[in-house]
């Protein structure tokens, strides 16, 4: 019995230190003598917090696993059950969908133009190797990192009670969020690039302005080219909802598809027409920033 | 007068390589397809009373309470007195502030509590599903038929507005749950992605160095590959964290939980009170994650 007892002290004695050897590990003592100290783990901790945090956020937003494996497997309720209803597609109904798909390329088109070209005097003005002055530059970077905070479609929605319902509030959108984005993007390549040019071209007196042109601009222009596709590629995406607000471009069709049962049969050929646009304009904006180097 | 350039310049110059035809094309390309794009806009629709509305808007957002009777410092005595105790101050009930202070379900708190918690869970969810997904979808491991099968099923997941999604997770069960589903799939498509490029990117000589050490496969991955890809995978999830935080205020416009249902219901009313207070709660939330999350991807780039 006393054997027993003893087995089961040791075992936990040594999970014990197996537990503390994982958050506070001791020294280590190599065979010629000398003491390492291994580094000091976060690991376990991070693991320990984050489980905390998974409980509660579970317990805030009902998530559970047996739920949703249950409803996954209910094929006349559960979202399987959709499957049902968008298929098979009316794929007749393609002609009415040309339209504003067209108008959500335009939007995002004339957005990211627009955005990039108010990005270029923002991002002179926030980045800290040539704005020395300390105010101009935290209000402009506040003023920046405060109109990426909001998602585009907040945005839209509000942009849509100034300038009424259609593409103007989108585009607006758009571009607002282009510039915050494309603006910040330029501002950290400019304070990596070379100033030696910049300098040299202020001794002989040129405005900060102009010697930002001749000195700075051609080293970053291909970023900012790169930039400005890139952000016209993700902005296609963002356009296609747009439309749920009533902002413009395809996002009210599929709103308005999604919702009505008797029209469920063409969600999949908005869904399909809105893939292939973006495929299409993400590879020709690849194949563009490729050539950009 | 004819200024004189020595011939190796010249030469030089010459050797330049002409790119004006390159450039016309491209500028008159660009403006024609911006022409095109000005015709989508109609601007007779602008409201009249524009003008009058972003007066409206930044005048609520500086004070919520600009509607009400009381004053701003009558005010904010009554938020605080609300949030220290909510029983006892019933007659403030008109004060909209208060929806900012105020712990009770259904108010700011609330709902920001809720919204960054779907992201939490939604962000861990997708990364959880796109592990197996990037290895299946990664060249250097399953080839190349079935890695194209991956990658374009990825991109099918990614083209699809976020608010498909939540539509078709609202089947599972409305509200939140719905939104953690929504944001979940929608995140693979980035995520496995970003994993993808880590994967392909392993440096196979570490594999073949602890395969001559006489390593078993179990050691070759915890010793050879989780270490080469952790650092990357875990900043990948933490960006998506941050982007998905923006993504949960607007899911519940259709209705799959967050602050977004509050807030679009308030800006369709023209409740700017409401809508103040939700943007109040929003930017401040959005700010510090996205400060915290760039400050521990860097220190995850560049090593401590």
């Amino acid at each position: 019995m006393t054997n027993f007892f003893k087995a089961v002290y040791n075992l936990i004695k040594r999970t014990l230190a197996v537990i503390k050897d994982i958050f506070v590990p001791g020294k280590i003592i190599i065979k010629d003598g000398k003491e390492v100290y291994p580094p000091k783990p976060i690991g376990p901790y991070v693991v320990i917090i984050l489980i905390i945090v998974v409980y509660f956020a579970a317990k805030a937003t009902d998530f559970s696993i047996p739920v949703l494996v249950r409803r996954m497997l209910d094929f006349k309720f559960g979202p399987f059950s959709l499957v049902k209803r968008y298929f098979p597609p009316d794929w007749s109904f393609w002609p009415e969908i040309i339209d504003p798909l067209l108008e959500t390329i335009q939007m995002s088109f004339l957005g990211s133009f627009l955005g990039a070209v108010f990005a270029l005097p923002a991002a002179f003005f926030a980045s800290s190797n040539i704005n020395k002055n300390k105010i101009l530059l935290t209000s402009s970077r506040l003023i920046l990192s405060l109109f990426r905070t909001l998602p585009i479609i907040i945005y839209a929605s509000l942009f849509t009670l100034i300038f009424g319902l259609g593409a103007v509030a989108g585009t607006i959108a758009i571009t607002l969020f282009t510039f915050s984005i494309v603006s910040k993007m330029l501002y950290e390549k400019i304070e990596t690039v070379d100033l030696g040019a910049f300098e040299a071209i202020q001794s002989t007196g040129a405005s900060k302005g102009k010697s930002f042109i001749t000195a700075v601009l051609p080293q970053i222009l291909p970023s900012y080219y790169s930039m400005s596709l890139y952000s016209f590629e993700i902005n296609i995406r963002y356009a296609a909802i747009l439309g749920y607000v009533g902002a413009g471009g395809i996002g009210f069709d599929l709103d308005n598809v999604m919702k009505n049962i008797r029209l469920n049969d063409r969600v999949v050929v908005i869904l399909f027409f809105i893939l292939i646009v973006v495929v299409l304009i993400e590879s020709l904006s690849r194949f563009l920033r490729g050539r950009l180097g | 007068m004819k200024n004189k350039i020595s011939p190796q310049v010249q030469e030089m110059y010459d050797a330049v390589p002409k790119v004006i035809l390159k450039r016309t094309i491209i500028f008159l390309s660009i403006g024609i397809m911006l022409f095109w794009s000005f015709s989508a806009l109609e601007f007779h629709s602008i409201n009249q009373n524009g003008l009058q509305v972003v007066f409206n808007i930044l005048k609520y957002f500086v004070w919520p309470d600009s509607q009400g009777d009381l004053s701003i410092f009558q005010s904010i005595v009554a938020s605080f007195k609300y949030f220290l105790s909510p029983s006892s101050y019933p007659e403030f009930d008109s004060v909209i502030s208060r929806y900012l202070f105020s712990l009770e379900d259904y108010h700011v708190p609330y709902l920001m509590y809720e919204t960054i918690m779907i992201a939490v869970i939604g962000t861990l969810f997708g990364a959880f599903l796109s592990i197996p997904l990037a290895f299946v979808s990664s060249r250097n491991i399953t080839g190349r038929f079935v890695s194209i099968l991956g990658t374009f099923s990825i991109t099918v997941i990614r083209t699809f507005p976020i608010f498909v999604w939540g539509i078709i997770f609202i089947k599972v069960k409305g509200g939140p749950f719905a939104g953690v589903l929504a944001i979940g799939v929608s995140s693979v498509g980035m995520i496995s992605k970003m994993f993808i490029e880590a994967i392909e990117d392993i440096d196979k000589g570490i594999l073949e160095a602890l395969d001559s050490a006489g390593c078993t496969t179990l050691q070759k991955i915890r010793y050879g590959i989780i270490p080469q890809l952790s650092a990357n995978f875990i900043s990948v999830t933490i960006y998506r964290f941050e982007i998905n935080v923006k993504n949960a205020t607007i899911l519940g416009m259709v209705g799959a939980g967050g602050i977004g249902f509050t807030l679009i219901d308030a800006i369709g009313s023209f409740n700017f009170g409401v809508v103040a207070v939700c943007l109040w709660g929003i930017i401040p939330v959005v700010l510090l994650i996205e400060y915290f999350s760039t400050r521990i991807r860097t220190k995850l780039t560049t090593g401590e």
